[in-house]
């Protein structure tokens, strides 16, 4: 039997419309400033930052659940690499590679917190992004942690393909939303989060392991959240501990517009990065044609509740559609078999 | 007698609060004088008249994440009442009338939307965060009104603020309404057993809607009183940190975040407990980043000590059902 | 005062059963009525009907000659109606009083508590029933059969006209029982109209004055319990006109060694289980609803903690610490509630199959879609599954076609199933795609495998079965053969 598919009439095309649209729309608005070369690397540089924390929400969301502390451990991460680096003359390479370590080590803790001890997922990650806040305040201050002629940060920050407009984070970011997209979209393991997010219990009577599952997803998100951290050090070159704090909330809204629905049901990485680019060219949008970023915080609000909205009435409308389709099927049975 | 006493969680609280306050005292004796005492005081009330609101919201089985940035919106809409000449009393009440508001949007989005209300608030909040700094131009809103300030930081005998006594006076009157009225009552079945209190005939949808005003009103209080102290409200103030700290107040005094449990009494020793921790922090030197790390750790300690505790309850009810099937 | 309840004409359907058809049925006041039946024959949905929770599709409920009709179980309740079922409705963190007197607390006029009335009078009712619970008490800490009680308690304060108990005794003590027992007698004499629904045979001649039988969504006839026997209520029960249904299954007449060999089984719900499946046997498990038959499957499947007892498995002894384990060695299980337990319902037909076999479906990192497309094709032709693609999603589907897909997991090519268990696994199916079923279950019998079959439906384990096996609270009672079963026999050991 084949799969029926129409790209035309697909909710990637709608998104891709809308980008298009913005696009046109904020350029006409901004007499121009939008399209010139240093905005549209502003939006990509955006986009990068927000790529990774937004692949991490989205797998945990397909999953059924959410984790409040990427923005903190993005930036506590991009803190500690800093921090080695410069205030402990680690080699970058390695002190990159620690800061990953941690992230993960974190993202185990998470997982402890809500699947040995119980804890509600939101209290469990809302309380590790509180203590990393201040942790990390304590090691580098307010002021953070200034990086100087480092290479590898140099080279993940700096380098920049094609004429100096596609930055080497873009490339990164590219690489990653292709691998995890494949693995969500092609593999067991991402069949497995879908499976466990629809249903858990008939997922582990089917033989798999939720609880597995839940470890490797926030250590997976605490992970991805650290590589933002490394990148936002790699380009800004400083580093502090409030650095990420704003993409926590726009990696959910990113996925939310894309698509992703709680619990399994839809939603993949192609979905999310289109939601990315939608959230990216809006807010810088917003910002080039002269409203300030507290704009930015409003409009991102409301388009999150938006985005929940549309979903929640979706999820009615095919709850009356399965009530209808399995009362016409049972009345299309019971004619056959009286046949 | 003893035995009830040594069980409930009030007692260790209460005994932990002394304990922190006398390691404060040993290590700085700045701890108890009459200046930092007020200070911890006035601290405590701003947080508590958002945690009076909160803690029954959770008790009723609901959480609203957008308190804070509700509060400080409220008494920025307020304060420019107030210099616009609009009576003090009237603006406040008016604040107050906007937080309410506030509460009919979170339930309609609840309940007619169907968004979860933990993340739905989460978006809300950001709405009201960003609105706030948006109309006030990200600068403070100041006010010259006199008797307002009063109102904000009057005091007995220089100790103790009227603010702290409004939350103690919240604090005695919602737990008289939760504990000896009806209709608190029907709060904890709410959030006890859902279908329960459906059956009983209680309309949940109702008691929600009710507690999530009371909670963004007592937040819109919150904020001006907080304006009426400092002469000014910044759009920064109030937001996530009141928030979560009206939250883990609540759950430190012992109310359950699925609902159905928890007093006023609880939550109020809590609010102490959190207080006297920061303030203590503070005194000894170490800076406001290291409040936010020990908040994120009591409130993780809240829980642990909740889920051992749940651990306990279970194994002792199990061998009591034990016991009676082999009777 | 005469009370009495009168359903009239009552119909209720459900996707894929017709669960009441034309009740007419009359209770009075002032004597204890029983509400007998074996699984499925509807008492439940008649309740619900009573209690508010169903509207019926056609057919009225009367109160003492007047109409009512309820759009929430609350009008019920004010209507004088109190049904008090086996999952509790209580607060678990509030105390016994305000429990019982949940819907009617004690206060003034500006609402405020009255504490000391609400203490003493739920203390005059904890005296009345003879229990040593403090009206302090936080229900959640009371053992089970306590919180029972109060639920019993809070309807007697309702002082309902109209109680109807369903499965009271369960959970309660002999003398916990003849403390219900001593209320129900006064409500009797109080005028009050008591319906009783049990399986205990025992208890019903002990303490009920008639009994109405029903038998798939009928109401068979009534009779005084006084002038009836155990065995005429279990024929009048039973006996139904079997039809084609079971004319044309095919059997699996060549019945192999011991497969499965279980010995003294043990665990929280179950005690002393033993017995053995043989290859190409399918082996029913009777019983009536609480009897244990799921909690003896979920220690097998791996689900549940085993205290003590053996497995051996084709001569190996197994014990399984998971159900992948269980799947890994060839046991697999089909839950009895496929909507919670069975399906990923957001997951297409083709999904839900694959979930046991992933690992064998890959192609090299990533899956292969060929061989998912062709392992669903296969199953949704095998099982004759009703649906256009198997792109579907089984939230869509009928409850027959999803227990199809459930078998199908099971029953592919990339399985190596030895053992199948079913569990109900023809509730909420029309009777068409049931006869597909059972031969399904005999084909598959037919190819060496061993069947469990778990069903409450006495025709059908007869039927289908080759062997029955019959559980009672935990244990088991007896075991048939299908050519020795009778519905009177199966039913009689269920309930012994």
């Amino acid at each position: 039997m084949k799969k029926k598919s129409n790209f035309f009439s697909s909710k990637y095309f709608s998104l891709l419309i809308i980008i298009v649209a913005l696009l046109i729309i904020f350029t006409i608005w901004s007499k121009g400033m939008m399209l010139k070369p240093l905005n549209i690397r502003n939006i990509l540089n955006n986009v990068v930052l927000l790529s990774f924390i937004g692949i991490g929400a989205c797998f945990l969301m397909l999953y059924g659940e959410m984790d409040i502390s990427s923005g903190a451990i993005g930036s506590f991460s991009a803190c500690m690499s800093a921090m080695f680096a410069m205030n402990y003359g680690i080699p970058d390479g390695i002190a990159i590679i620690l800061a990953l370590l941690i992230g993960c080590v974190i993202g185990f803790l998470n997982a402890l917190m809500i699947n040995k001890l119980k804890f509600p997922p939101f209290i469990a990650t809302m309380s590790m992004s509180y203590v990393l806040q201040g942790l990390g305040y304590l090691l580098v201050t307010a002021l953070g942690v200034s990086i100087k002629k480092l290479p590898t940060f140099n080279f993940l920050g700096d380098t920049k393909f094609f004429d100096n407009l596609v930055p080497m984070g873009v490339l990164i970011s590219i690489l990653f939303l292709v691998v995890y997209g494949l693995i969500l979209a092609k593999t067991k393991f991402g069949r497995t989060i879908y499976l466990c997010g629809g249903n858990r219990l008939a997922a582990k009577l089917c033989g798999l392991n939720p609880t597995k599952l839940s470890y490797i997803l926030y250590i997976n998100s605490a992970f991805l959240a650290s590589v933002s951290g490394i990148m936002y050090v790699a380009r800004v070159k400083t580093a502090l501990p409030t650095a990420l704090t704003s993409y926590q909330f726009t990696g959910i809204t990113a996925a939310v517009l894309g698509g992703v629905a709680f619990g399994g049901g839809s939603g993949n990485i192609l979905g999310c990065a289109l939601g990315m680019l939608v959230l990216a060219v809006f807010n810088n949008g917003v910002s080039t044609v002269g409203f300030n970023a507290n704009y930015t915080t409003v409009f991102n609000g409301v388009l999150l509740i938006v985005g929940l909205a549309l979903d929640a009435i979706n999820a009615r409308r095919s709850a009356r559609k399965v009530v209808t389709s399995s009362l016409a099927s049972l009345s299309k049975e019971k004619s056959e078999n009286k046949a | 007698m003893i035995k009830k006493i040594t069980t409930s969680r009030n007692f260790y609280l209460f005994l932990f609060i002394v304990l922190i306050a006398v390691i404060f005292t040993i290590i700085n004796p700045l701890f108890i004088s009459a200046d930092n005492i007020r200070n911890i005081l006035y601290a405590a009330s701003i947080t508590g008249v958002m945690m009076v609101g909160m803690a029954n919201l959770l008790i009723s089985g609901n959480m609203d994440l957008s308190a804070g940035a509700v509060g400080c919106f409220a008494a920025i809409l307020g304060s420019y009442m107030i210099n616009a000449g609009v009576p003090w009393v009237i603006a406040t009440i008016g604040a107050i009338g906007f937080g309410v508001l506030c509460g009919l949007l979170n339930a309609f989005m609840t309940y007619k939307l169907g968004i979860m209300p933990f993340i739905g608030t989460l978006g809300i909040s950001n709405v009201w965060s960003g609105l706030a700094a948006v109309i006030t131009r990200q600068a403070s809103v100041t006010l010259t009104n006199e008797s307002f300030f009063v109102f904000g930081s009057a005091k007995i005998g220089n100790l103790i603020p009227w603010a702290f006594l409004y939350v103690v006076i919240l604090c005695l009157v919602y737990t008289f309404i939760m504990k000896c009225t009806k209709a608190g009552r029907k709060v904890y079945m709410c959030g006890g057993n859902r279908n329960a209190a459906r059956l009983a005939g209680i309309k949940v949808e109702k008691v929600s809607t009710v507690m999530m005003c009371n909670c963004s009103g007592l937040a819109a209080l919150a904020g001006m009183i907080m304006t009426a102290r400092m002469h000014l409200i910044h759009y920064q103030n109030l937001q996530t940190t009141s928030t979560m700290g009206a939250m883990t107040s609540a759950l430190l005094g012992g109310v359950a975040f699925g609902g159905g449990s928890g007093a006023m009494g609880g939550a109020f020793l809590g609010l102490m407990l959190l207080t006297i921790f920061k303030n203590g922090i503070d005194i000894i030197g170490c800076n406001e980043y290291v409040q936010i790390m020990f908040n994120g750790i009591l409130l993780a300690a809240a829980m642990a000590v909740d889920y051992f505790n749940n651990l306990a309850q279970q194994k002792s009810l199990k061998a009591k059902n034990e016991e009676s099937a082999k009777a | 005062m005469a009370q009495f309840v009168e359903f009239s004409g009552i119909y209720k359907a459900f996707p894929g059963v017709q669960a009441l058809s034309d009740i007419n049925f009359r209770i009075d006041g002032g004597k204890v009525t029983a509400l007998i039946g074996e699984n499925g024959a509807g008492k439940s949905t008649l309740l619900k009907v009573l209690s508010g929770e169903i509207r019926p599709d056609a057919g009225t409920l009367t109160i003492n000659g007047e109409q009512v009709s309820f759009n929430h179980p609350n009008q019920a309740i004010k209507a004088g109606i109190s049904v008090i079922y086996q999952e509790r409705q209580l607060v678990p963190m509030m105390t016994v009083m305000e429990n019982i007197f949940i819907d009617d607390l004690p206060a003034n006029k500006f609402g405020i508590l009255n504490r000391k009335e609400l203490k003493k009078r739920t203390q005059e009712i904890l005296d009345k029933f003879g229990l040593k619970i403090s009206p302090t008490e936080l229900v959640g800490r009371l053992s089970v059969a306590h919180q029972q009680m109060v639920e019993i308690m809070k309807a007697y304060r309702r002082n309902s006209n109209i109680i109807a108990f369903d499965e009271p005794t369960a959970p309660l003590m002999d003398n916990e029982i003849d403390t219900l027992f001593k209320i129900i007698e006064e409500l009797k004499a109080e005028g009050k109209i008591v319906l009783y629904v049990s399986h205990r045979m025992a208890e019903i001649f002990r303490i009920t004055d008639e009994l109405a039988i029903m038998k798939d969504g009928k109401m068979v006839t009534t009779r005084k319990t006084a002038e009836t026997t155990e065995s005429e209520l279990v024929s009048l029960m039973v006996g139904r006109d079997v039809g084609d249904t079971y004319k044309n299954l095919v059997r699996n007449d060549n019945i192999g060694e011991v497969m499965l060999d279980v010995k003294g089984l043990t665990t929280e719900a179950i005690n002393d289980v033993s017995f053995q499946l043989h290859r190409g046997e399918v082996l029913g498990f009777a019983g009536l609803v609480g009897a244990g038959r799921t909690e003896v499957m979920r220690a097998l499947f791996g689900v549940d903690k085993i205290v003590s007892g053996e497995i051996s498995l084709e001569g190996q002894n197994v014990k399984f610490a998971s159900p992948k384990e269980a799947i890994e060695a060839g046991v697999v299980l089909c839950p009895e509630d496929r909507k919670e337990q069975g399906l990923v319902l957001p997951r297409s037909i083709s999904d839900n199959i694959s979930i046991p076999v992933l690992d064998k479906l890959k192609k090299g990192l990533f899956m292969d879609k060929k061989a998912e497309i062709a392992l669903a094709d296969e199953g949704v032709a095998r099982y004759n599954i009703k649906t256009p693609t198997i792109d579907k999603r089984t939230v869509e589907l009928s409850g027959g076609n999803q227990q199809k897909v459930i078998l199908a997991r099971w029953t592919s090519a990339k399985m190596n199933t030895k053992i199948l268990i079913l569990d109900e696994p023809t509730k909420g199916i029309d009777v068409g795609t049931k006869a597909e079923v059972y031969q399904m279950v005999c084909d598959f019998a037919r190819e060496g495998k061993g069947v469990i079959f778990i069903s409450s439906e006495l025709t059908e384990v007869i039927n289908v079965s080759d062997r029955i096996i019959v559980m009672h609270d935990g244990h088991i009672t007896g075991e048939v053969s299908r050519a020795e079963a009778t519905e009177e026999s199966i039913l009689a050991l269920a309930m012994k």
